[in-house]
């Protein structure tokens, strides 16, 4: 009978540390899970894509000797192996005030080409852009900031052939005084400029600033 | 000798004259042409100045695959005309290629030929682009973040509660 009552006591004892435990269990992976989405969710904050160094200088021609220029040619893909991108390509016109067009917003992950301009290779300055963002999240552009002086651009072409440019100058320009001039005007050498968007979003407006990329024909093949 | 003097300055003048201009001045018996400006927009007009070797019964004619060139009456074997490049011309270097023809003599001469180049730039491109959605640029997620401090909070309020129970059946 003692023993009896014993083994009840016993075996109630082990039923309560038991419970305990998975009790403790419970509360730590609560506080363990708490903690992580806590984490996660703050580093759902981003800044914004990455910008140029500050305080780059005027780039207008570097003098370098260019590539032979090419004949003209559209462009199909461009290609810019530092950052990740490989896009498709879509012609853009510039409006009657002279803003250019920019792929549609569902096709964030295009570039497009100033098709009113000389193509990639030709003798002159191409232009070519592309979003930093749609509204989910980073477009083909985004890492374009990250570019130095030196990397490679490829811009394949309809005509079979690939021109290819190397970056001479990265900097990012505000919107309100954007140099237009030194940007687009056609240079004396085959040359290609690269667009997105960069510096601070504000909703309604859009984006402070361009960065611009600036490279010049080196080889084609 | 103030003579002699004058004339050795003249001639240096006009040799320096003459030589500012050679690369562009005609040759003679051979047809010279040139454009202005030489680089374009689509939908702009070049100015064309041809110049023929001199003869009777002179004629001038050019093509360019940028658009349409009008030659005036000639003057003296030098015609005036216009390049009128289409608006819808692709930007790009282009061939202007005249022909002078001469009906006097027996038999005619050969036409004579010129080229020159024209450059349709890119159209003009001013300001800058709409290239953001501002989809990258975000606050912290605050629904995430409530729910786990939701989460954490209970977890901690439930431990606290087993604690205190478990050292009331102890005691």
């Amino acid at each position: 009978m003692a023993d009896a009552a014993t083994d009840t006591e016993r075996a109630s004892s082990a039923h309560r540390a038991k419970g305990a435990r998975s009790g403790l269990t419970t509360v730590v992976l609560g506080i363990v899970v708490g903690i992580v989405l806590i984490g996660h969710g703050l580093a759902q904050r981003s800044d914004g894509p990455p910008e140029p160094p500050t305080a780059a200088s005027v780039f207008a021609d570097d003098g370098a000797p260019t590539a032979d220029p090419m004949e003209r040619s559209v462009p199909t893909r461009v290609r810019i192996p530092a950052i990740g991108v490989n896009a498709a390509m879509m012609p853009l016109e510039a409006s009657a005030s002279g803003e250019l067009a920019v792929p549609p917003p569902d096709k964030a992950d295009m570039a497009g080409w100033h098709d009113g301009g000389v193509t990639p290779g030709q003798l002159g300055t191409a232009v070519v852009l592309g979003h930093v963002d749609s509204r989910d999240g980073p477009a083909v552009f985004y890492d374009l900031g990250r570019l130095r002086k030196g990397a490679t651009i490829e811009v394949a072409r309809k005509d079979g052939r690939t021109a290819v440019f190397t970056v001479y100058g990265i900097d990012m320009y505000d919107r309100t005084s954007f140099p237009s001039k030194q940007v687009y005007t056609d240079a004396h050498r085959p040359e290609l400029r690269v667009i997105t968007c960069g510096g601070t979003f504000t909703p309604g407006t859009g984006y402070s600033s361009n960065v611009v990329v600036f490279a010049r024909l080196t080889a084609s093949r | 000798m103030f003579a002699a003097r004058f004339a050795v300055g003249a001639a240096a003048a006009a040799a320096l004259l003459a030589a500012t201009p050679a690369a562009a001045a005609p040759t003679p018996g051979q047809p010279n042409m040139q454009v202005s400006p030489g680089s374009v927009e689509p939908g702009e007009t070049v100015k064309i100045v041809l110049t023929c070797p001199t003869a009777n019964g002179i004629a001038a004619d050019a093509q360019s695959e940028a658009g349409p060139v009008v030659f005036g009456p000639h003057n003296g074997g030098v015609f005036t005309g216009t390049l009128a490049v289409a608006a819808s011309t692709p930007a790009g270097q282009y061939a202007v290629v005249a022909n002078c023809t001469s009906s006097s003599g027996t038999p005619a001469p050969a036409p004579v030929t010129v080229k020159t180049t024209v450059v349709v730039a890119s159209k003009t491109v001013s300001g800058g682009v709409h290239t953001g959605l501002g989809g990258s640029v975000s606050g912290p997620d605050t629904t995430q973040v409530a729910i786990g401090a939701a989460i954490a909070t209970a977890a901690l309020g439930g431990g606290i509660l087993l604690l205190r129970r478990r050292g009331g059946s102890g005691a």
